[in-house]
């Protein structure tokens, strides 16, 4: 008999169906790895086995755990199983505990709720917990509060909470999403071996077909609400069946082909031995002021037609490096040059030649402003702006060479979906005609399937405008696609340049080789559908 | 529609007090200048709806003139809170963390560590009673709340990306300010707006309650109040009907203020469903 | 901590500063002198000068306000032109009534919030929370003064449980005195109660949407529970911001509730000085009551670090 049975659940907010028959079944010591891009239902699943779905939910069909229906059971039964027989993980370690207590109180508060412990008791045995999570006392105190810990020990001390009792069902919904890749690798074999240590049941939630390829047993793949196929992970990536498998396996693997533009040996851009700090708080008034270098002696720089990415992980000061670059930031010591000008107070004249596309398609766009004149905002840097129907072809002509339609020009931002935002947003840096562009994670928000299609689009375009540009990302498949050469950046510091191929392939320097093998890869395919874009 | 109902309910109440006030200058029941002795304290009845005060005049119609105080002041109020306020919350958000952020932000803290009402008595009480100086004691009090409000949006729109592209895009600081950021305050404003014009409501009462607002002959509500102190127990119309004016005034614009935050901003919208 | 305390402290110095400059400015700056004022219209040129000279009006703005505030340091607030006897004296005894009277008012306030607040934000969305927040909404609208007359003229004129007006004093017993403080301090409680509890309700319902909260929730906490256990400490940030404005809005209140119920508070004496134009003791009056004022949000500051760890470690 299995652990757990799901049997077509359907689930329903207000109008809006978000699970559609959903069967699956689960036991003792699996793990089931559920997949499928943003929207998919895959959260609002974890959410239903744990019955703390929003109120407005409406529930039809059946989920057997341990032979007994939770669809059907009090709230007082279900606060019983929760945390005891069913645990759950979060995503977003950075909000997941509770600010105001110490990560002790937090893990022994299971204890206390479920077997009645005494204080002190519970205070020995979460000790205990967290230790074995990888945060013995010595280096981790539990009278520590959740801020003074890093992303991953956070996400540890969730994994604490939720195996604190040993549960028979461990629902891990995206836990590594928000971390870095060398984090991501050691909480997935935490989480790995709790699974065989326990040989507790496992539900890992995630868009990442990599980690789920690495993890799971069985994989189910989701697509608007509905299993599209299941099967155990070896037999569905020798013969997946489903096109929507196949497309998002495709999708992911997708490699670019990017066209070879002729450079040449002059700088378009040059960094040279640039620092940026900022000033720490002060710990007492008279204190000497103490900076945080961000950045601290880069240099590096872009031939014309030259494609160069820059790979570290979060807080490694590459975002800052691009912010310096377009003249948003001060620097403190060295010099950015763009074709000879000093990028720093800059004139207008110099500033046209650069442009950005940012990573969140949200937040990347005034919504009171119509397309047409979000798009044409960068003309602001040319002393001759064309206005009325010059201006309208611009406009037009730049949204069909991104993918869109000329009639997009009249919607607002909330009209469109995220994958033809940064489409906006590409046309926008593009409409004046820059020399060099950078961008800023610009598909890290993206799905797989329209991440492909940028990255496409991106390739696309790089012949036809003649760029130059900055691929800033944590992604190492994504920057192997469109860059020529790349820099790999560490606490402010590049510790590794060179052609991307080599330094993917043959890295030299340890972060670097810790980088590459951190990296969940996908297992490579043999029907071929790696080789394809997607449809 | 029931998503709207406190916006409606409220819009209604603050539109009849709006309509009254501006009817009162076309047309009241009785010349409020003329006293009546033989009519006075007279309760509700056909010939006064609202019965008349201790004078015999005409108490609808001195609400309605009333209200012609009230909303002026309080909405003059506004006016200064927004028209100081917002500009410097923009400078001070533009300058982030620099000096002119510090200066803005400490006098800002400064203001708000006097009792409001405690300076707006002693406004009006050393440079003398009277409606404008109540203006202004009200409205200074108004600039570090719209200061504050528009600088704390403000600072996490500069964070936002189109911000960033409109800095590329080589525009200055003061055209983003008028062109990105007024503009996505607007809402928040017109409910923060809604709302200090309630209190300012309130603030104005007060002190025309304790003599320091319009001065006679203007009617105020807060002045009737106090003139129906001594007669409450045996009159109390007096103090029932003037109480009640302001009351619904503040709770339209309280109301309408919760209404169009609901209605406007959609984040809020959304964590309500 | 005690960093955190220490920058609290030096800030709470310098805004006294700031704010005894001010006062001192406006004060100066208002027309009107007292001398010729408390002289008559009729007074001589050279009486009038002399009457200067022994109020010491007569030297140097600056002088005169590095004496003011020196003084005060002390302890010693000058003496009054009105009355020619020491404002400590009169202040302190007028700081009996009016500040007992906004500490009641508070401690009503929040006594009534709390429970309300926590009530609505656990009924939220249900029909009992509808008809609390819409009792909130018209408690906020009423102006205290006016529910101060209603007040008097059920339980004072027509049930005689309390009087009318006038403090008895505090010679006869705290019970004594805290009801004759009692109609006042309602009063001015009830409006600020309404706010509170809006403020209390809409912080917990903004923290019960935190992940925290549904981390708690998947660890077995109650609906219940998880309000007392997790939500309501976080949510007391904008709740202590409230009460440390509702204290100003207290004091202020203080002083229009004083003339509707004839207490001898500072309400009173500031009105008397201002028509006297005895105008060191307005500037002494309004002087204590910003220090009140500040050192009340200072205690607050204080608390918010205790609330919050965060801000305990200066991060």
């Amino acid at each position: 008999m299995s652990l757990l049975c799901v049997d077509r659940l359907n689930i329903k907010l207000g109008s809006v169906s978000v699970l559609k028959d959903v069967s699956f079944s689960l036991q003792q010591g699996e793990i089931l790895a559920i997949t499928g891009e943003s929207g998919s239902g895959k959260s609002m699943a974890a959410l239903a086995l744990m019955q703390l779905l929003p109120d407005i939910a409406k529930t039809d069909g059946h989920i057997l755990f341990q032979k007994e229906d939770v669809t059907t059971k009090t709230e007082k039964e279900l606060c019983k199983i929760r945390g005891s027989d069913i645990s759950m993980v979060f995503q977003e370690p950075m909000t997941a505990l509770n600010p105001v207590k110490t990560i002790g109180s937090q893990v022994s508060e299971t204890l206390i709720l479920h077997r009645n412990e005494t204080p002190r008791a519970a205070r020995d045995k979460a000790q205990n917990i967290l230790q074995k999570v990888g945060l013995p006392h010595s280096v981790v105190p539990m009278e520590r509060f959740p801020h003074e810990l890093s992303g991953g020990q956070r996400q540890r001390v969730v994994i604490a909470i939720a195996i604190a009792l040993t549960p028979s069902l461990l629902i891990a919904d995206e836990p590594t999403t928000a971390l870095d890749v060398t984090t991501q690798a050691q909480i997935l074999a935490l989480l790995k071996s709790l699974v065989k240590e326990t040989n507790m049941a496992m539900i890992l939630i995630t868009h990442d077909l990599a980690v789920v390829a690495n993890m799971a047993d069985n994989i189910a793949v989701m697509q608007h609400g509905q299993i599209v196929e299941m099967a155990p992970a070896k037999m569905l990536f020798s013969r997946m069946q489903h096109p929507y498998t196949k497309s998002l396996f495709a999708a992911s693997g997708h490699t670019v082909n990017l066209p070879n533009i002729a450079t040449n040996a002059d700088n378009l851009l040059k960094v040279t031995h640039v620092s940026r700090q900022y000033r720490l708080p002060r710990k007492h008034p008279f204190e000497v002021a103490r900076f945080a270098k961000v950045v601290s002696d880069v240099s590096f720089s872009i031939n014309h037609g030259e494609r160069l990415g820059l790979v570290g992980e979060s807080g490694c000061g590459k975002s800052t490096l691009a912010r310096t670059v377009l003249g948003l930031d001060p620097i403190e010591r060295g010099t950015i040059t763009l074709s000879g000008h000093d990028v720093q107070n800059a004139n207008t004249d110099v500033r046209r030649n650069i442009q950005v596309v940012f990573q969140d398609p949200y937040g990347s766009f005034n919504p009171r402003h119509k397309v047409s004149r979000l798009v044409f905002e960068p003309y602001h840097l040319l002393p001759n702006a064309p206005s009325g129907r010059e201006a309208n072809d611009k406009i037009s002509r730049v949204l069909e060479d991104v993918g869109l339609s000329s009639a997009d020009k009249d919607k607002y931002i909330h009209e469109f979906s995220g994958g033809q935002r940064q489409r906006i947003a590409i046309a926008r840096a593009l409409i004046i005609r820059p020399k060099l562009v950078i961008f800023d994670e610009a598909v890290s928000a993206l799905d797989v399937t329209v991440r492909a299609h940028i990255l496409d689009l991106i390739a696309e375009l790089t012949a036809e405008y003649g760029l130059s540009y900055l691929f800033i990302s944590h992604d190492l498949a994504v920057v192997r696609s469109v860059t020529d050469r790349c820099l790999v950046m560490k606490d402010g510091t590049i510790i590794e340049t060179g052609l991307t191929k080599d330094i993917l392939d043959n890295p030299t320097h340890d972060y670097t080789k810790k980088l590459i093998n951190a990296a969940p890869k996908l297992p490579i395919l043999h029907n071929g559908v790696n080789a394809h874009a997607p449809s | 529609m029931m998503k709207y109902r406190s916006l409606i309910a409220g819009a209604c109440l603050s539109l009849i007090v709006l309509i009254a006030a501006a009817f009162s200058f076309a047309w009241i029941p009785y010349d409020i200048t003329q006293l009546s002795i033989p009519d006075k304290l007279q309760t509700p009845n056909w010939n006064h709806w609202l019965g008349t005060d201790h004078f015999g005049r005409d108490i609808l119609s001195m609400i309605m003139v009333g209200a012609r105080t009230s909303l002026a002041v309080a909405l003059l109020a506004v006016g200064i809170g927004m028209g100081i306020g917002v500009p410097l919350g923009l400078a001070a958000a533009a300058g982030r963390g620099a000096f002119i952020d510090e200066v803005i932000m400490r006098t800002n803290d400064l203001i708000f560590a006097f009792p409001s009402l405690v300076i707006a008595i002693l406004i009006t009480a050393l440079f003398g009673a009277g409606a404008m100086n109540a203006i202004v004691a009200i409205g200074v009090f108004n600039i570090p709340v719209f200061a504050r409000v528009s600088r704390g949006a403000a600072l996490s729109l500069w964070q936002k990306e189109f911000i960033l592209a409109a800095r590329v895009s080589g525009k200055s600081k003061l055209r983003i300010s008028a062109e990105h950021i007024l503009p996505n305050l607007t809402n928040l404003l017109i409910v923060q707006g809604t709302i200090q014009f309630s209190l300012g409501i309130l603030a104005e009462a007060g002190l025309s309650y304790v003599g320091l607002g319009a001065q006679p002959p203007t009617p105020s509500w807060g002045r009737m109040l106090a003139d129906a102190q001594t007669m409450v127990s045996f009159a109390p119309h007096l103090a029932l009907i003037p109480g009640s004016a302001i009351i619904l005034t503040v709770l339209g614009l309280n109301l309408m203020g919760d209404g169009l935050r609901d209605a406007l901003d959609p984040k809020l919208r959304k964590s309500r469903q | 901590m005690l960093q955190y305390a220490f920058k609290r402290a030096l800030s709470l110095c310098l805004s006294l500063c700031l704010a005894s400059v001010v006062i001192f400015a406006v004060v100066e700056i208002a027309p009107g002198d007292p001398a010729s004022f408390m002289l008559g219209i009729n007074a001589q040129p050279d009486t009038i000068a002399a009457l200067r000279a022994e109020l010491g009006l007569d030297q140097g703005k600056f002088v005169r306000y590095l004496e003011w505030t020196g003084g005060m340091l002390r302890g010693d607030f000058g003496t009054s032109y009105t009355y020619r006897s020491p404002i400590t004296d009169m202040v302190v005894e007028r700081m009996w009534v009016s500040l007992p009277l906004a500490l009641y008012a508070l401690a009503l306030s929040t006594l009534i919030a709390f429970p309300v607040g926590l009530y609505a934000a656990s009924k939220r969305g249900a029909p009992s929370d509808f008809a609390v927040m819409g009792v909130t909404q018209l408690g906020i609208a009423i102006p205290n003064f006016w529910f101060a007359m209603i007040l008097v003229v059920i339980f004072a004129i027509k049930l005689r449980w309390f009087s009318a007006g006038g403090f008895a004093g505090w010679d006869d017993g705290l019970f004594i005195g805290l009801k004759s403080l009692t109609l006042p301090a309602i009063s001015l409680a009830l409006p600020q109660a309404s706010i509170l509890s809006r403020v209390m309700r809409s912080a917990l319902i903004e923290t019960l949407s935190e992940d925290y909260i549904r981390t708690a929730r998947a660890k077995g906490v109650s609906r219940t529970a998880v309000l007392w256990r997790h939500a309501l400490r976080n949510a007391m940030i904008p709740v202590l911001t409230i009460i440390g404005l509702q204290f100003s809005f207290l004091m202020a209140g203080a002083i229009i509730i004083e003339q509707v119920f004839f207490l001898p508070g500072l309400g009173r004496l500031v009105f008397q000085a201002i028509t006297q134009r005895d105008l060191i003791v307005v500037e002494s009056v309004v002087m204590l009551l910003v220090f009140a004022v500040i050192s009340v949000n200072f205690f607050i500051d204080l608390t918010y670090a205790a609330v919050d760890p965060r801000l305990r470690h200066g991060s």
